[in-house]
């Protein structure tokens, strides 16, 4: 592990030490050994791709999880955080991106919900818990009357009332993720104005956020996390965007993710102008081909599932038009998408892609109905057959296929979604983040399976989160951000570093 | 990495299989009726016996229609209402000179129609399905009272009667007709494509309609279907009793859907079998000529189908837990 | 011009609007919407309506509940427009206060069919439901006086729990009894259901047609349906001349088929449609500040105005319910 000493704060003694902190979750190690130091009074900036462990580590430090191993130091004493009000009362305050206000009370009462003072008749003493919000958005330079209504407040406005609230515990560590999200240019400066504050009061604040130019705006230094590991902890201003993001992606591409060579026919797709209704995709263009895997990268909440979404009829679209084969495709539902062959292997398989309940075969069948049935009825021995064809040759690992879903391994289960849609033999077949949550065997294997569907002549795209899976299997790359298509690479040389550089700008 | 493990013994089958359920309340309703055969020796009168399957034959055919609607995670409170207004149709029909089997079948549109609506109001509206039946319980039963004026439907033809009244080698007809709804709907639900794609929407909507499949005509349909079982069996309860009275079937939706809840369909959606709503309204029915034939009061009546609900859905609920 | 026309129609209106609210009106309530018994009931206030040239109205509840009856009463006091209210009380006491209260605010209140005592009413219209049921008694003894039977066993038929009207014909019916060899053995309530009814006899009769002699129907509700809906009670009937059936309430059109089968043997109905009629009468009167004709009745404690009823019997219910 690399680590540049800083000058300006090693005088001080660290305000928090996290020393080799581990945390597993079922299936994978979410942190390995991971060390992170915040001094008093500094803004560090946490930064790192999606999955690298950045809100485990903050979980932990906010209580809502317990670490494997490692030691927690506060002020060189070492501590145990059993639970988030623990850890809230030890001065270490956490602000989420969803914020956790409660709209229908007020200002005052969000403050103090659950911790009310009460007058000695047992009532709530609402004259001096208004006092004490007042003097507590004052501290913020919040104008507002601390009588106002939650849900009449702006994003950034609530905020700030989590800040105030944060303070209010006399924090000493405020842990913001991805504030700057949802607030326009002018109240992320007033945000910044109030961290500039908090510095200057001595309280620390860990600043988690992918916007590179924020972090140099606002930091003193930055903590990079890739893969659950600690990687470097650099001076914000003696470092470029160029050598951080070197740090997030700058790993090894092993050739454990590549796509076995088909041959590339003709356009099977293509999306023109597509916008949503609420703006956030903002004139989507592409196409791609019969045998070629594009891939699509980008941060999350870029806006990549929303199009293929949109494409595949599950969401309204405003403008834009698609065309399949070259002629235009009226697809206003599920069902037309099915009929242009397209088929969608949804982000969140437990929600949007299994009926857990029901059985394996079922599952699997449930797309194609129509291939193995006679008129209305369902021929069960036509059913068997299809199924136990695409379990052999996907290689799912069940006992039978009348094997309830739910029981089976995420692996298995993705292999069972994305035999669903092969029983349709779909002509598009798009793929969000296929390999999350899966075991290196069964990703390996999803991987063969896409490039024999790629040399079928399928048009195929990917989504995916995974840097070295996208630079592997995609023929071509599109990179999303903030509902905008950034920019294309094809697939020979591009770096991850490019990649992340348009994804994060 | 783990895989999956083998939970294929006797005791994970109990737990959740289909059928482990059925048989736990098929249990339940011999062990009610042996305990009744004893305290009044009665109840095994081969009349008794057909008299009280002819009365459960209309819940179970209400019944079976409201499973499906309740397999899809929605609830029909108009059931009582269509089942009204059904035989209310069919009596105004014959009256005005229609011979019976038009009339039945004309009925059963009017049932049909009653579900398009409520299933217009859960699709298209977006309404609650409890908040929809609620709104179309009431419509319907005033539709019933505007009809008639309040007069039930008297001086119907003989043929009227022959559904709910007469037999065929010693069983009573309606008996015939809820084999008949059961066997169809079973075939529907089980061997169907659409019935499996119920079963899907009803384990997981959203899953199903990224599937492909066109959920909200689905729904409409299931409603359509609720609504045409339940005017069928409104139908043979008018024939039953020879005229058709605007008030039919006050309060017959809690009886219909008890006997499938008790039957082992869940309120949430996606289980649920055609024979344990047989069974549900057998429960229901012997409880009702247990009341009678012990003496006990109307006024424990309905506190005890109360319990009887709590206790064979808790049953259940204890077989499927228990770890 | 076009200010002529707008002064005539606001004239117009306002002559119509009114001459509606100062035409006289009376309203009657019923104890439920789905209920047969009341139907002749609003016929005959329609007719009465008709003849002296008022506007009159039916309002009753979906259900039987007083507490639905009270809020009528209440929103047509509220109304402001009500002359005349005749009401048919779920449960006397319970109606009391709104039948004051409409009398407070200057409404003239009669009670029909069950009354409410304890309220300021001056005037009941009906057949006096005790008496109905006393009726019952004496006929039943009638039937049984030369049966020889040591002891005769008679099942009851009732409606909703503690209805006034239903309490009253029972209490009539055991008075009437009380010191004779006939003792009511099984008492069936049928929550005013008609299904209830039907399906409770049946099952009763199916299981205990050797202990039952006899049948008092303290409200009518089997009559209303086909005989074929009631196979096991019929059959007990026919089985054994000693076996009678004794009904409140004639249903003209569906009572006549069981006496023609014979399966009744005496149904006493009261004159709903009178009630209707009368009430509106006496209402009218009262409304002009006239007295309408009735005598006090110590027992009810009201000026009473009998509507009578009719009795047919299996000997001569073609004459009395004026069958073609």
């Amino acid at each position: 592990m690399d680590e540049r000493e800083l000058t300006m704060t090693t005088e001080k003694a660290p305000l928090l030490e996290m020393r080799g902190v581990s945390k597993s979750f079922p299936g994978v190690k979410a942190l390995n050994r991971v060390d992170l130091t915040v001094y008093p009074g500094e803004v560090l900036a946490l930064v790192g791709e999606n999955g690298a462990g950045k809100s485990t580590l903050m979980k932990i430090l906010s209580g809502v999880y317990t670490m494997d191993e490692g030691q927690i130091l506060l002020d060189g004493e070492p501590i145990t955080i059993d639970g988030p009000l623990a850890s809230q009362k030890m001065g270490i305050s956490i602000i989420y991106q969803e914020l956790n206000v409660i709209n229908n009370l007020n200002i005052a009462e969000n403050l103090f919900v659950g911790r009310e003072q009460v007058k000695k008749n047992g009532l709530v003493d609402k004259q001096r818990m208004h006092r004490e919000a007042r003097k507590l958005l004052d501290e913020v330079k919040l104008p507002l009357s601390t009588h106002t209504l939650m849900n009449r407040l702006s994003t950034a406005q609530k905020q700030m009332v989590e800040v105030a609230r944060a303070l209010s515990f006399n924090a000493r560590l405020i842990i913001m993720d991805e504030p700057t999200s949802s607030l326009t240019q002018t109240e992320t400066r007033t945000l910044f104005d109030i961290i500039h504050r908090l510095r200057d009061r001595g309280v620390s604040v860990v600043y988690i956020s992918h916007r590179m130019i924020e972090l140099f705006q606002i930091s003193d230094r930055v903590s990079v996390l890739r893969d659950g590991e600690m990687i470097t902890s650099l001076v914000t201003a003696d470092t470029t965007e160029g050598e951080i993001i070197s740090a997030m992606v700058g790993r090894d591409i092993d050739n454990l993710y590549e796509k076995e060579p088909a041959d590339i026919g003709a356009v099977v797709l293509e999306a023109r102008n597509i916008s949503s209704r609420d703006d956030y995709l903002k004139d989507i263009s592409f196409s791609v081909r019969a045998g070629e895997i594009l891939g699509f990268a980008g941060l999350v909440g870029a806006g990549r599932s929303e199009v293929m979404r949109a494409i595949f009829g599950i969401d309204p679209r405003q403008t834009g038009d698609i065309f399949v084969r070259g002629k235009k495709a009226d697809i206003r539902s599920t069902t037309d998408a099915l009929r242009y062959g397209i088929g969608f292997v949804p982000e969140d398989r437990k929600e949007q892609a299994l009926i857990l309940d029901m059985t394996v075969k079922r599952n699997m069948s449930l797309a194609a109905l129509d291939r193995v049935s006679h008129g209305w009825f369902i021929d069960r021995v036509r059913e068997s057959a299809l199924v136990n064809r695409f379990v052999q040759l996907l290689k799912v690992r069940t006992p039978s296929v009348e094997q309830t879903v739910k029981n089976l391994s995420g692996g298995n289960q993705q292999k069972v979604v994305i035999a669903k849609w092969m029983a349709n033999e779909p002509s598009i077949l798009i793929l969000d983040e296929p390999t999350r949550g899966i075991d290196v065997g069964a990703k390996k294997e999803i991987h063969k399976l896409m490039s024999q569907l790629a040399q079928q002549g399928v048009a195929i795209i990917m989504i995916s989160s995974e840097l070295p899976e996208i630079i592997g299997m995609s023929d071509r790359i599109i990179v999303m951000h903030e509902g905008r298509i950034k920019g294309e690479f094809a697939h020979s040389g591009v770096t991850q570093e490019q990649i992340m550089q348009m994804a994060v700008s | 990495m783990s895989d999956y493990k083998d939970k294929k013994d006797l005791r994970h089958w109990f737990k959740n299989s289909a059928t482990a359920s059925t048989l736990t309340i098929l249990l339940i309703l011999v062990l009610m009726s042996a305990a009744l055969a004893v305290a009044a020796p009665a109840f095994l009168r081969p009349n008794n016996l057909l008299s009280t399957a002819r009365n459960f034959s209309a819940i179970a055919v209400a019944g079976i229609g409201v499973s499906i609607v309740i397999l899809t995670g929605n609830i029909d409170i108009s059931v009582g209402s269509v089942y009204g207004l059904a035989g209310i149709t069919v009596g105004l029909l014959m009256k005005s000179g229609m011979s019976i089997v038009p009339a039945v079948i004309l009925g059963m549109v009017v049932g049909g129609v009653c579900g398009l609506m409520n299933g217009i109001l859960v699709v298209y509206l977006r309404l609650p399905s409890y908040i929809a039946t609620l709104g179309m319980m009431q419509i319907v039963r005033g539709v019933c009272y505007i009809l008639t004026k309040g007069y039930p439907v008297t001086g119907l033809a003989d043929s009227f009667r022959w559904i709910g009244q007469e037999e065929l080698l010693g069983i009573p007809i309606p008996i015939y007709f809820m084999l008949l709804f059961a066997v169809i709907f079973g075939v529907f639900r089980n061997m169907t494509k659409t019935g499996r794609r119920i079963f899907a929407m009803g384990g997981n909507e959203e899953a199903t309609r990224i599937s492909g499949v066109n959920t909200r005509r689905l729904k409409i349909l299931c409603f359509v279907l609720a609504g045409v079982c339940a005017a069928f069996a409104g139908i043979i309860n008018a024939s039953k009793v020879g005229v058709a009275q605007p008030t039919a079937g006050n309060g017959f939706e809690m009886d219909a859907i008890a006997s499938v809840v008790i039957g082992g369909s869940s309120m949430a959606g996606g289980v649920g079998t055609v024979v344990g709503t047989l069974i549900g309204s057998a429960i229901m029915g012997v409880l009702r000529n247990a009341l009678v034939l012990l003496s006990v009061d109307s006024y424990w009546q309905t506190l005890v189908m109360g319990l009887v609900i709590i206790f064979a859905v808790t049953i259940d609920q204890v077989r499927k837990a228990r770890r | 011009m076009k200010k002529l026309l707008t002064i005539l129609l606001v004239l117009v209106l306002f002559l119509g609007l009114t001459s509606t609210a100062l035409a006289e009106k009376i309203v009657m309530i019923g104890q439920q919407l789905g209920n047969v018994v009341f139907l002749p009931a609003e016929v005959g206030m329609r007719a009465a309506g008709e003849e002296l040239g008022i506007q009159t109205e039916w309002q009753s509840p979906l259900r039987a509940e007083a507490e639905l009856q009270n809020e009528i009463m209440f929103s047509l006091i509220d109304r402001g427009d009500v002359d005349g209210i005749a009401i048919s009380c779920t449960t006397g006491d319970a109606l009391k206060d709104a039948i004051d209260a409409a009398i407070g605010a200057g409404i003239q209140v009669l009670t029909y069919d069950v009354d409410s005592p304890n309220s300021k009413r001056e005037y009941y219209v009906g057949t006096e439901n005790y008496r109905v049921g006393y009726l019952a008694g004496e006929y039943m003894i009638d039937l049984y006086k030369d049966s020889g039977l040591e002891e005769v066993r008679v099942a009851q038929l009732e409606g909703i729990p503690g209805a006034d009207d239903i309490e009253a014909r029972k209490r009539g019916f055991a008075d009437a009894i009380k010191d004779t060899n006939i003792k009511v053995v099984y008492s069936l309530p049928c929550n005013d259901n008609v299904d209830e009814a039907i399906n409770g006899i049946e099952y009763y009769m199916g299981a205990n047609a050797d202990s039952v002699d006899a049948w008092y129907m303290a409200g009518g509700w089997p009559y209303v349906v086909d005989p074929s809906a009631l196979p096991e009670l019929n059959k007990w009937k026919l089985a054994n001349p000693l076996h009678k059936v004794v009904t409140i309430d004639i249903f003209v059109e569906t009572s006549p088929a069981f006496f023609e089968l014979g399966v009744l043997d005496v149904a006493i109905g009261q004159d709903f449609y009178q009630m209707g009629y009368q009430s509106v009468m006496a209402l009218h009167k009262l409304i002009a500040g006239e007295e309408p004709e009735a005598e006090f009745n110590e027992e009810i404690g009201a000026k009473f105005i009998a509507t009578g009823g009719q009795i047919a019997t299996w000997e001569n219910w073609k004459e009395v319910i004026g069958v073609e």
